[in-house]
């Protein structure tokens, strides 16, 4: 079973080891490219949301490497994620490819067992043990893959050098996608920590600190959101998303962020402004701009997709919010036409924007809140 | 605290505080209350309306959709929401200073809790987006519907609360603008545009005499949301320009309830009520012998409906031989280019019966 999922970031590195260690072989196509996003654009309906194009195209790549089933998650909530694997497959059916689906519902856990099973020979002391390794793997990669990008974000607006953070980080996702066996990563930790001190840096800088809210996919696709977190980085502004990809992957199972700063937080923060939730991440764009504003942050960029519905209905909401906290909110919406050389000028001019306002208020409040690496 | 459980469970929420209730009564002397003509207002107009005067206030309505209104909407709105949501900005823009308050409910799911169906997410934020949009807003009535999580009858208690405290008054209303609603429901299904309905149920005015469509030999089913299909600015009155062109219109809410379920349910499950709607009816009228044609308006931006019109093409009318045609909607819409193409869809279904007799059995 050649088995392929559609690209988020890096939810490859968790997700495929999971899967290999289930006992399935494991398709990742190449990170998405105009190409692949056009190939997408091509066989989907013309006003649905970007995340199903950019998927679409990841999933047709994949077919071509030779994958013969691929997986999904579906659903029925307000959101029109729930729809993609059952569209997807559709449309890839008709276009002619032959391939097994699996969408995995809510309702589906005892589904997904039975499958693991069939390939372990039908064992279910065996399926069990194996699928107890592959959960433990799949978690520690995604914790590590989530601290590494931390600490990228943390030492890139401070980088000496431009560009050795993210070789730095490349290097480090490297090395958790290659390791094998949970006492390779227990090296590979050290040694993460290690790649990133060898980056120069330079503590004195004064940095501008911003939130990034908005869609899922787009917040953590970096091609799709034109490496947003290294451009600002490299302009000096340290860059914060709302979720990660650990974060989104345990999100289902009720084990989110807690704490001072967590997602319930964010909820009730929201909840005056917003007084149902809609149904994907709105509640907690707009909890998160009300707590980067208490937090002292000098801006929040507002990511979506063109016409994605939560996102539009965080968008009408959110200028009233930047009015009232008085904080910078830039709403920005991607589709396939964004052109790069636009997107990053008007993160150029956000980031001048934001250092006017920070000399303007001339005061320490916000030093006193940088937590440095 | 709250004695009248048959209106919703026992002590769900906290009931309004008595002062500020009261405030408003007191208020109340012909209390304006406006109506946006606009989303929903196609489906419930009659039970609000009916609810809010019988309760002592005056319902006012915004103007019909027009050249001015949806330029004042399009210029509060985000520029990449949905015709209908833009359109309705226009027509709170066009409330504003002439009433008290507006009425905006919140719906959230209008169906109970073992469907999980919701209603569109634009819906759900819909008063929360006006406040974050406009500045000088008068205070909005707000009531949640949502079934999922409570009866029908709380949510309108909850209302009538704010506005009277005359827990038997506000019982009397309800029960009066469902016996109403029903009346517009029964007269929609029968085939009037709800304009119409409203009409004949308000005015009191003479049933203006329907032309019996007989003599046409095309018969065509319009489906879409009533907001798009049955305002006339957004939809290039394209209704009358079948009309015009030779082909009796029927549109998708003459379907009764029953059938529309029983044929929805023959597809994988889609969680947004209204939509699911438009499933069973083209699936409903894809069958051999129910119509001509089928026509699909939704509007550019439509969140479920990009998904609709992909379900529809690649589950629905996959086996079916009934030509589909769907037309987007948008601000830039114009009156020529959908003439051409209706035009050119008919000359379609002519060419290809082949000039044999028509249907007329449709209704």
């Amino acid at each position: 079973m050649k088995i392929a999922f559609p690209h988020m970031g890096n939810l490859y590195i968790p997700f495929s080891a999971l899967l290999e260690n289930l006992g399935c072989e494991v398709v990742i196509p190449p990170r998405p490219t105009r190409k692949s996003i056009e190939l997408g654009v091509k066989y989907s309906p013309e006003f649905v949301c970007f995340p199903y194009k950019v998927n679409l195209g990841d999933l047709i790549n994949a077919l071509e490497m030779g994958a013969d089933t691929l997986l999904s998650v579906g659903g029925s909530w307000a959101c029109r994620f729930g729809y993609y694997g059952r569209l997807h497959h559709e449309t890839l059916w008709d276009l002619g490819y032959k391939f097994e689906s699996i969408i995995v519902r809510k309702d589906g856990a005892k589904n997904v067992f039975g499958r693991v099973k069939q390939l372990n020979g039908n064992s279910t002391s065996k399926a069990l043990f194996r699928a107890v390794r592959a959960v433990r793997i799949a978690w520690t990669k995604s914790v590590l893959v989530d601290k590494a990008e931390w600490l990228a974000r943390r030492v890139r607006p401070y980088e000496v050098k431009k560009g050795n953070t993210t070789k730095a980080l490349k290097a480090s996702l490297n090395l958790i996608h290659q390791a094998k066996s949970l006492k390779e990563l227990r090296v590979v930790r050290k040694k993460i920590y290690e790649n990133f001190r060898n980056v120069e840096q330079n503590k004195s800088r004064d940095i501008l600190r911003v939130k990034l809210v908005g869609e899922t996919h787009i917040v953590l696709e970096p091609f799709v959101n034109f490496e947003i977190e290294r451009r600002l980085g490299e302009m000096g502004v340290y860059v914060e998303p709302f979720l990660t990809i650990h974060r989104w992957l345990i999100h289902p199972f009720h084990l989110g962020i807690r704490g001072r700063r967590g997602e319930s937080v964010a909820k009730k923060f929201a909840r005056p402004f917003l007084a149902h939730p809609v149904g994907g991440e709105e509640e907690l764009s707009i909890g998160y701009t009300v707590l980067a504003a208490i937090d002292g942050y000098d801006g929040v960029i507002h990511l979506h997709p063109f016409t994605c519905m939560p996102e539009n209905v965080a968008k009408e909401i959110l200028p009233r919010l930047s009015r009232l906290y008085d904080i910078p909110v830039m709403s920005l919406s991607i589709d396939e036409h964004t052109g790069s050389a636009g997107f990053i000028s008007r993160l150029e001019a956000f980031v001048d924007l934001m250092k006017q306002r920070r000399k303007r208020q001339s005061n320490i409040r916000h030093k006193s809140h940088l937590r440095r690496f | 605290m709250r004695k009248w459980t048959k209106y919703g469970r026992k002590g769900k929420r906290k009931p309004e505080s008595k002062a500020k209730s009261l405030a408003l009564h007191f208020r109340l002397k012909k209390m304006k209350i406006g109506i946006p003509r606009g989303l929903l207002f196609y489906r419930y107009y009659p039970l609000w309306k009916t609810f809010l005067e019988e309760l002592g206030a005056e319902v006012v309505l915004s103007h019909e959709t027009s050249k001015r209104i949806l330029n004042m909407g399009l210029k509060k709105a985000a520029d990449e929401i949905c015709l209908p949501v833009k359109v309705f900005h226009g027509h709170v823009e066009d409330l504003i200073g002439r009433v008290d308050y507006l009425f905006i409910p919140r719906i959230i799911s209008v169906e109970p809790k073992r469907y999980t169906r919701y209603t569109c997410p634009k819906f759900m934020g819909l008063p929360d987006m006006i406040k974050g949009t406009f500045e000088n807003l008068p205070p909005i009535l707000e009531p949640d519907v949502n079934l999922m999580e409570e009866s029908i009858d709380t949510s309108y208690y909850e209302l009538g609360r704010k506005l009277t405290h005359n827990k038997k008054k506000i019982k009397q209303a309800y029960i009066k603008a469902r016996e109403i609603q029903d009346l517009y429901d029964r007269l929609v299904l029968e085939g009037k545009e709800p304009s119409k309905a409203i009409n004949i149920i308000y005015e009191e005015g003479s049933d203006e005499s329907d032309v019996v469509e007989k003599n046409k030999d095309l018969s065509i089913v319009v489906v879409g949301h009533p907001y798009i299909l049955f305002d006339y600015y957004i939809s290039v009155d394209i209704l009358n320009k079948l009309r015009s062109l030779g082909a009796s219109v029927t549109t998708s809410f003459s379907l009764p309830q029953k059938i529309i379920d029983q044929e929805a349910s023959r597809y994988q499950e889609v969680s947004w009520t209204y939509e699911r709607e438009i499933i069973g009816a083209v699936s409903y009228y894809s069958r051999a012998d129910k119509a001509d044609g089928i026509i699909y308006l939704v509007s550019f931006g439509c969140g479920p409906g990009s998904i609709v019109k992909e379900i529809i093409v690649r589950e629905v009318i996959r086996n079916s031989k009934v030509p589909f045609l769907p037309l987007v909607m948008d601000e830039h819409t114009g009156e020529a280019g959908i003439l051409t193409r209706l035009e050119s869809f008919l000359d379609m279904i002519k060419m290809q019966r082949g000039g044999s007799g028509g249907k007329n059995h449709l209704l």
